[in-house]
């Protein structure tokens, strides 16, 4: 992950740790953002990794 | 019946000495309920005991019998459920200070069904928080009948410490990533996840509603049939629910599995597996070939996107479902567990979706696969039960991020909504028990069922009973 992108992936969980209302310690604040830098790689992969016919499977979707 | 009489009990031996009323279901109950005062002191493995309930239920079900009014196997059975299936009046905790007092107005779907079939409510089990990944300290830990000191993973993990001390004849647990066969690999039991849609999780606190089955975790192949039987089928209440004809279960169990096509992922075998468990598969593999079956290797779907997938679709809905309660009671959860949720509220929309989509690719990419061979076989859990306390899953000598090697064996069949059963098979040096996992085709629970059930019977590792259990 390049420098740039982590700033996006801690700015991201700062942002909704505010926009929800969420409080941690700031030393906890720190290491979640560093873990959650591996859930926005998660994001890229998957988004790579989807052909353009693959429609979102719905949960509820029944009979297979 | 003497509380040692239940040792190695299982409900298709009790079920036909109740039928043929050479035992009551009160003395069975009566049997159980010590079981429970002796030794769940130290498995920690029932949250709520319904002792006096239990006790008049069981009474019922006697006189029923009695009248000859006899509904089936599980009449006058006692069984306990993972304590995030709503039970009437009855408190269901999740594990969790959030629910700690709540008593739910109806039972779940699954439970209606059981005590429609005539079993018996013993207690509600213990479990992680929330079916989310660690426990909430206001609850005992569930210790491994086979070593207190080791896990009975989770999060199933009171269901999986009861079964495997006969603290119950059958239970109930839920599996989103691996929670139902994960605890019966660790504690030497059989853990059935079904069909996504086969059964109702009408009633039943969601983890995520993609991924969350409901299924029975037992002693033998046969009693999860049996309970298979009791609890499957279309429910309106459940929208995942599927409306399709249902063929029984156990009585297809002893079809002949000759020429069955089995399925090796050598990829996944290859990866991170301990020495033990690999023996144990591979001797495993060795007995089914004995049995006329063809084992071939094959190709399987990526895990690279998989996983992840897995991951995503799991923190954002469990978050979304708890949004009514966090953060404005942040503090009721454990610290972790309000740190899963804040991670998974900040995963983005669009994410979410393409989680989804990877979905459909693994579902395409195992159908493909189950037009070459009728079952899957891997093992159950990379490693025997890791000790308490242990964060990181060390497989000889390599430590890895979390559990890891365990959610790259359960977490594809909750991706792809497959039936998947893991068995015991075999013991590790230290004399815990390993596991194998059968998996199959959407709605062929049956076959899954009858592969793992031939394979049980020519080894008879379910005989086995932890010390503790010996009384």
């Amino acid at each position: 992950m390049t420098q740039p992108d982590r700033g996006a992936a801690r700015a991201l969980f700062l942002a909704a740790l505010n926009a929800f209302g969420i409080t941690f310690s700031a030393d906890d604040v720190e290491r979640l953002a560093v873990e959650f830098e591996e859930y926005v790689q998660d994001g890229r992969l998957l988004a790579a990794a989807s052909p353009p016919e693959a429609e979102p499977l719905p949960s509820a979707r029944t009979g297979w | 019946v003497q509380p040692r009489d239940l040792n190695d009990a299982t409900i298709s031996e009790v079920g036909d000495r109740i039928a043929r009323r050479e035992v009551s279901p009160r003395e069975v109950v009566d049997a159980c309920l010590a079981r429970i005062e002796r030794l769940d002191g130290r498995l920690n493995s029932y949250i709520t005991v319904l002792a006096d309930r239990a006790r008049e239920a069981a009474a019922r079900a006697g006189d029923e019998i009695a009248r000859g009014q006899y509904r089936g196997p599980l009449h006058g059975i006692p069984v306990a459920v993972k304590d995030l299936f709503q039970t009437a009046g009855v408190r269901t905790t999740c594990g969790s200070r959030i629910f700690a007092r709540w008593a739910p107005e109806q039972d779940a779907t699954v439970v209606r069904r059981l005590r429609e079939a005539g079993a018996i409510l013993l207690g509600k089990l213990n479990m992680h928080e929330f079916a989310f990944r660690v426990p909430h300290p206001d609850y005992p830990l569930p210790r491994n009948p086979w070593d207190l000191e080791r896990s009975t993973s989770g999060s199933s993990s009171g269901s999986g410490a009861a079964m495997a001390a006969t603290l119950c004849l059958g239970t109930l647990g839920s599996d989103t990533g691996g929670s139902i066969r994960g605890p019966a690999a660790y504690c030497g039991i059989v853990g059935h996840k079904p069909t996504y849609g086969l059964v109702s999780r009408a009633g039943v606190v969601p983890l995520a509603w993609t991924l969350d089955h409901a299924g029975p975790m037992t002693k033998t192949v046969e009693d999860t049939a049996i309970m298979l039987d009791a609890i499957a089928g279309f429910d309106p209440a459940d929208p995942a629910s599927a409306r399709r004809p249902l063929t029984p279960i156990r009585p297809g169990l002893a079809r002949d599995v000759d020429g069955l096509r089995v399925g090796v992922p050598r990829a996944v075998l290859d990866g991170p597996i301990s020495r033990e468990a690999r023996a144990a598969t591979e001797a495993a593999l060795r007995v089914l070939e004995g049995l006329g079956m063809r084992l071939e290797d094959v190709a399987y779907p990526s895990l690279d996107e998989l996983l992840p997938a897995q991951r995503t679709i799991v923190f954002a809905e469990a978050a979304a479902f708890h949004q009514a309660y966090f953060p404005a009671r942040a503090d009721d959860y454990s610290p972790r567990m309000q740190e899963q949720l804040a991670l998974g509220l900040a995963i983005p929309a669009a994410q979410y979706l393409q989680a989804q989509r990877v979905r459909r690719v693994v579902v395409d990419q195992f159908r493909a696969l189950l037009n070459t061979v009728d079952v899957l076989v891997t093992p159950g859990s990379p490693v025997e039960a890791h000790p308490i306390g242990q964060t990181n899953m060390v497989v000889d000598g390599v430590t890895h991020a979390g559990y890891s090697p365990a959610s790259r064996l359960t977490n594809p069949f909750n991706m792809s909504g497959m039936p998947a059963v893991t068995v015991p098979c075999g013991f590790s040096a230290a004399g815990l028990p390993l596991g194998l996992q059968f998996a199959g085709r959407w709605f062929d629970d049956g076959l899954v069922l009858a592969a793992a059930h031939a394979y049980e019977r020519a080894t008879g590792w379910y005989r086995r009973t932890p010390a503790i259990a010996a009384l």
